[in-house]
């Protein structure tokens, strides 16, 4: 590369040739950088936008679009708006919510954990929420906010569960990623088993947790998630920072100012707050936390943990998982957590398939 | 910023003594605030002549003149382990300020575990590391990261990451809790990756380049760090001999330009012996010998410490020791060898 003589050293050479070009360069490669993100979110925000005008639209009875956005923001007549404001609109906002969650869970999990492999539905987390949620609504007959918390309480279990077996052995070891499995195993094993010896009728409503649906938020279980999912936010937003030099290595991160363990702890305490809030909801969607951030992460290609890149995405999977299952694109009707299996299963395999390619750089 | 004068006394042999460069750097100085008290220092030594100038110093180290340049970091009676068992017990080290430190030592002496320990990268199990006269173990983290640099030995470059994207996380310690890249930190990091011979890659993928080019970004992130003290863990394994050569004349450079304190855990005994100001062999723990290469790097002590018979000789190219390690077979003289 430098092939300069001894006596010209590459900093004196290098110092001649900085200040207006390359400063100018490295600028403009940041802007570059933010340029495509904008780009990014708002390709994503666009296509949300007309998705979920879609969303308005179809159902039994279809709506014409300006219709349908009118009555969203309250204007229009009687059965239109009753239809719009009550059925559909919450299931969009649900939809985006929900998947805006998983995707960011996805993203932190992913980043500070560094293995593409370690999202909550993997790991077993979401499979431990979706197992508080039925168990308190089940076992404990709770509802509201308390199932919420009975949700984080089962991710944060697992999350702990995986924390002694494994994570002290590497975190990018596969027996890191075979104990979530064997988590998300057994949870599912008691969510059966409660399910089994539930009455009918409860049984078939919590069956949700068990695959995955934002057809039946609305109201004020809307509202809680909107706010449980700000307040969240709010706190990834004080770790965001954090992520970067994480993800060069913890002793880089370390010599690089960061508080390595605080960071981390912190980091997932929210992610796992994330899933669990909106399992708690919305059941465990598969794959979108899996999914929805190597697709934020490969569109970016910049190596940065792409946290609102995944949200985006996230919520743009979720959204359009929910229309197609919801409208018999397919021939049948299916919750969203079905249609996001489907597509994220497939990538699971390959990413299992190449994951150890890259193992060994 | 004035870089330091050169340690004179100690480079005779090299021919390039006089030979330090006086420019300002750029890059650095159009940086407001990051400039510390500790570069004022350094330029208020850089006004005065320097006491020790004559070649006739010989071999003398001076750590007297070293001492007015910037903070030192040293370690005093620090006890270092894993999971229990001790790995140095109670040992100091005093890192030459603007100087260049280099570490050697047969495998598992402790040599890496030191550096992390003066670092904050490894838990300390007793003593202190200092940086001036203030206990690191007092400083937060980010204020540490604003004066010492370290290259770890695992370092890991995120998919698809870019050079100058990489290199701008050096910038870390100093941006604020919501901090965004100011055209200051654009600077630096152009500064960086000049400095360090990567600008023309500044756009390439880290996965994609060489194993000289990637440590060559690695440095160039310790560099926007803008540190006093930069410490390196093996930087130069896993490079061949000329990727070697060319990153520690661009560490000497460092050096000698910018007065940044070095200090790194080298292999490689007769390059740690050419390039080294003052040189730390170490052996289970301890340090057994330190000081001038010149002085230090005898067969006696390479016996003691690697358990290893060697001829020591002047090296052909730079007059430092060069060790010629004998083994069991191929050795010309018989009657050379030692009883």
């Amino acid at each position: 590369m430098t092939n300069s003589p001894a006596n010209a050293s590459p900093l004196t050479a290098g110092h001649d040739a900085i200040p207006g070009d390359l400063h100018l360069a490295v600028a403009h490669l940041r802007t570059t950088r933010r340029r495509r993100l904008g780009l990014v979110l708002g390709g994503c925000g666009a296509a949300l936008a007309a998705l979920g005008t879609l969303g308005l639209m179809l159902g039994d009875s279809t709506i014409a679009p300006g219709t349908a956005l009118l009555a969203a923001f309250g204007a229009g007549d009687g059965g239109d708006l009753f239809v719009v404001q009550q059925l559909r609109l919450p299931r969009v906002l649900a939809a985006i919510l929900v998947g805006a969650m998983f995707g960011l869970a996805g993203a932190l999990f992913q980043s500070t954990l560094r293995n593409p492999l370690a999202s909550p539905d993997i790991l077993g987390i979401a499979a431990g929420a979706s197992l508080g949620a039925v168990s308190g609504l089940l076992a404990f007959g709770l509802a509201g906010i308390a199932v919420a918390v009975s949700a984080f309480g089962g991710g944060l279990a697992v999350a702990l569960a995986i924390w002694f077996l494994a994570w002290r052995r590497g975190l990018h070891s596969i027996r890191f990623v075979l104990v979530g499995v064997g988590f998300a195993y057994l949870c599912q094993a008691f969510m059966t088993w409660l399910l089994a010896r539930a009455d009918e009728r409860e049984a078939a409503s919590a069956l949700l947790w068990t695959v995955g649906s934002v057809a039946d938020i609305r109201g004020e279980d809307l509202g809680i998630l909107a706010a449980g999912a700000a307040v969240l936010v709010l706190g990834v937003m004080a770790v965001a920072r954090t992520q970067g030099p994480l993800a060069l290595g913890d002793d880089n991160a370390r010599a690089l100012g960061v508080r390595v363990d605080a960071a981390r702890v912190t980091t997932l305490l929210l992610a796992v707050g994330l899933v669990a809030l909106a399992t708690s909801f919305a059941g465990p969607v598969a794959f979108v936390a899996l999914v929805a951030p190597a697709i934020a992460r490969r569109v970016l290609s910049d190596g940065g943990p792409a946290l609102l890149a995944s949200t985006a995405v996230g919520a743009l999977l979720t959204l359009t998982a929910d229309l197609i299952g919801n409208h018999h694109v397919f021939g049948v009707t299916a919750p969203v957590g079905i249609v996001t299996g489907l597509v994220g299963a497939p990538y699971l395999l390959w990413l299992l398939a190449t994951n150890e390619r890259k193992e060994r750089r | 910023m004035t870089p330091r004068p050169e340690p004179a006394e100690v480079r005779t042999d090299h021919g390039t003594t006089s030979a330090a460069p006086v420019g300002t750097t750029p890059g650095t100085a159009s940086a407001p605030g990051t400039g510390s008290a500790p570069t004022d220092a350094a330029s208020a030594t850089g006004t005065t002549p320097p006491p020790a100038t004559g070649p006739a110093a010989g071999t003398a180290s001076a750590p007297g003149t070293a001492d007015a340049a910037g903070p030192t970091l040293r370690a005093e009676s620090v006890v270092l382990g894993y999971d229990g068992r001790t790995v140095i017990d109670g040992l100091d080290l005093h890192l030459p300020a603007g100087r260049i430190t280099a570490i050697v030592g047969p495998n598992a002496c402790g040599k890496s575990t030191l550096l992390r320990g003066m670092a904050r990268l490894h838990p300390l199990s007793g003593g202190s590391v200092l940086l001036g006269d203030r206990d690191v173990s007092t400083m937060s983290r980010r204020e540490l990261a604003r004066a010492v640099g370290m290259l770890p030995q695992s370092s890991i470059a995120p998919d698809g990451v870019r050079v100058a994207e990489l290199v701008a996380r050096g910038r870390y310690p100093h941006q604020g809790w919501f901090g965004r890249h100011s055209s200051d930190d654009d600077a630096v990091v152009a500064s960086a990756l000049a400095a360090t011979g990567v600008a023309d890659l500044a756009d390439r993928p880290v996965q994609d380049l060489s194993g000289g080019q990637r440590q060559r970004v690695w440095i160039a992130m310790v560099l926007a760090q803008q540190t006093d003290i930069v410490l390196l863990d093996e930087p130069t394994t896993f490079l061949d001999v000329r990727h070697q050569l060319d990153l520690l004349d661009l560490l000497t450079s460092l050096n000698r330009e910018r007065g940044t304190t070095v200090a790194m855990v080298l292999h490689e005994l007769n390059l740690a012996a050419r390039y080294a100001d003052h040189l730390v062999v170490m052996s289970a723990g301890r340090i057994v010998a330190e000081g001038d290469p010149g002085e230090v790097l005898t067969s006696d002590v390479v016996r003691g410490a690697f358990d290893l018979e060697s001829d020591v000789v002047p090296d052909p190219v730079s007059g430092t020791p060069m060790v010629v390690p004998r083994g069991r077979f191929h050795t010309a003289d018989r009657a050379t060898r030692p009883a």
